[in-house]
């Protein structure tokens, strides 16, 4: 196999080792980036100067014989709102307002540190307000299986340069599903850690108590190696958890025998389309193979949880624009800059009020479900992946119509705040692939790497790869 | 629940200097803002009458006593 089929975990292991430089793998994601994405748009920019320096001296290191990084030598890409000191990030804005100071992203720093190179920064939906990939001014992100379809967002160029193996892992943000998204719709793993487990200092914020960091590869493997790196607690971020971390990768061998896996009897599977519903009963079926038990699960009342998290993101949202917003809304598209004004209409009572009912309503949960299964089995997107055309409404009056049919799924557990992972199990019958979604219990992001990495096993999707045609 | 309905919005919106949002946009946000409203409202009516006291400080908090045990 070919260097770009490789997965993070064995490209940094076959750099190791010597058996490929650096500088190899770094110019055939080049190569590749050259091909796609004049097709997809994934990328926000590329850094090939100073990719191919950073790997000239990952592999002067090597040959040195220093202590290695774990993922030493390994080209990522982010989305473009992961702040460094020496340049201005996009943010997916035509005008994007100055990071103040020279803020520097602390999951960037503790990347490089494990040996990381940044090959470029990766395309977004404006101000990570989206969930489809649209972006008038950077260009719209295409699905590399097809590119009439959406790549889904916010972190759309994520999924995009992931499935289209341009980089081997990549961090994006998740508000109301924007890593899970794009990896479902891209056909990657997608995971949006426990609200507190990563740190966002020197992340954009949109809306700071319900944002997390979240993390793109093709292999539960290579998630659990990149969350190992990023995890953890953060002085710079008092909203980061102290809790310790465990060793993700060390979990993934332990297999799903006995596992219960719940299955929601309300809410999250009504409205699924036929395709997509066969592909998760096929996945079912699957992980009953593996050992686990499927238990049906009720919960209380999910159907609020989406309406809670919204009076949280555009209340925060609308303070943290309001002013560049006020003096600059020309610089935003019609969409973008009205759902970042919502907020100003929410009163401070209800905004309050979702704050204050949250941790009730997250401990109702979890009691509730957690006492029934171990992990939650459900879509990400409940429709196959639609196309640029069937989404681009812009401003008008179906918007909040179309976002709510995309982030159904997955906006409620960002207001729970709890671990989530989108697995693709398939492809649906326009060519474009599906997934489902584990849920957990806080901090058990070990266990639904665990159920990815053994329902991996046996299945070959993380494998298949899209063509140029 | 009543709607939320743009003269509402256009009038608070203008008060924060918000000048550039139009009839049209004051509806989007009107319906935006309803749904998300509704949410809260039929979320606390599940709870029990009285005072709401809940800390939200205490999420993060909460997120750790739920955790799930290390193995």
């Amino acid at each position: 196999m070919s260097p770009e089929g490789w997965t993070l975990v064995e490209v940094a292991d076959a750099i190791r080792a010597r058996r490929v430089t650096s500088r190899e793998i770094v110019e055939t994601c080049l190569a590749r980036i050259g091909d796609w994405q004049p097709r997809i748009n994934a990328f926000a920019a590329v850094q090939a100067d100073s990719a191919c320096a950073a790997a000239d001296r990952a592999d002067a290191a090597v040959a040195a014989g220093i202590p290695l990084g774990p993922l030493h030598g390994v080209p990522l890409a982010h989305k473009d709102m992961f702040f460094r000191a020496s340049r201005r990030s996009s943010l997916g804005s035509r005008n994007p307002p100055p990071a103040p100071g020279a803020v520097e992203s602390s999951l960037l720093g503790r990347l490089d540190a494990a040996g990381a190179i940044e090959i470029g920064t990766l395309n977004m939906c404006e101000f990570a307000l989206g969930p489809t990939g649209h972006n008038a001014w950077l260009g719209d992100c295409r699905n590399p299986w097809h590119t009439d379809h959406i790549a889904c967002g916010s972190s759309s160029g994520g999924g995009a340069a992931i499935a289209a193996r341009l980089a081997f892992g990549s961090l994006g943000s998740d508000t109301g599903g924007s890593v899970r998204l794009p990896a479902s719709a891209c056909g990657v793993l997608g995971l949006k850690p426990t609200n507190g487990r990563v740190t966002l200092a020197g992340m954009m914020p949109l809306s700071p108590s319900v944002d997390v960091p979240g993390i793109f590869a093709r292999s539960a493997r290579d998630v659990a190696r990149l969350l190992g790196v990023v995890a953890g607690h953060d002085p710079r971020d008092p909203r980061s958890s102290r809790m310790r971390v465990p060793d993700y990768e060390a979990q993934l061998e332990h297999g799903i025998a006995g596992l219960r896996i719940g299955v929601p009897q309300s809410y999250f599977l009504e409205s699924v389309e036929r395709d997509v519903a066969a592909r998760l009963d096929d996945s079912l079926r699957v992980l009953t193979g593996l050992g686990a038990e499927v238990v049906p699960v009720a919960m209380p009342a999910p159907e609020h949880l989406t309406g809670l998290s919204r009076v949280l993101v555009y209340a925060e949202a609308a303070a943290i624009h309001g002013p560049w917003l006020r003096e600059h809304a020309d610089d935003y598209s019609p969409q973008v800059r009205m759902r970042a004004a919502t907020g100003l209409a929410i009163p401070a009572a209800a905004y309050q009020q979702a704050r204050q009912l949250r941790p009730g309503i997250l401990r109702r949960f979890v009691e509730a479900v957690c006492a029934k299964c171990d992990v939650l089995h459900l879509p990400t997107l409940g429709i196959p992946v639609p196309t640029l055309t069937e989404t681009d409404v812009g401003g008008a009056a179906e918007m909040w119509e179309k976002i709510a049919v995309l982030v159904r799924c997955t906006a409620p557990f960002n207001y729970l705040g709890l671990p989530a992972l989108s697995v693709p199990c398939g492809f649906t019958g326009n060519g474009l692939p599906t997934s489902f979604q584990l849920v957990g219990r806080p901090f058990a992001e070990a266990t639904l790497l665990r159920v990815a990495h053994s329902y991996e096993g046996v299945t070959d999707w993380l494998r298949r790869a899209p063509v140029i045609p | 629940m009543n709607r939320i309905d743009s003269n509402s919005v256009l009038a608070l919106v203008r008060a924060q200097g918000h000048d550039w949002i139009d009839e049209a946009a004051a509806q989007r946000i009107a319906a935006g803002v309803t749904a998300a409203v509704a949410a809260v409202e039929a979320s606390l009516r599940q709870g029990e009458a009285g005072l709401l006291i809940e800390d939200s400080a205490g999420f993060l908090m909460t997120l750790e006593q739920l955790a799930e045990p290390p193995r």
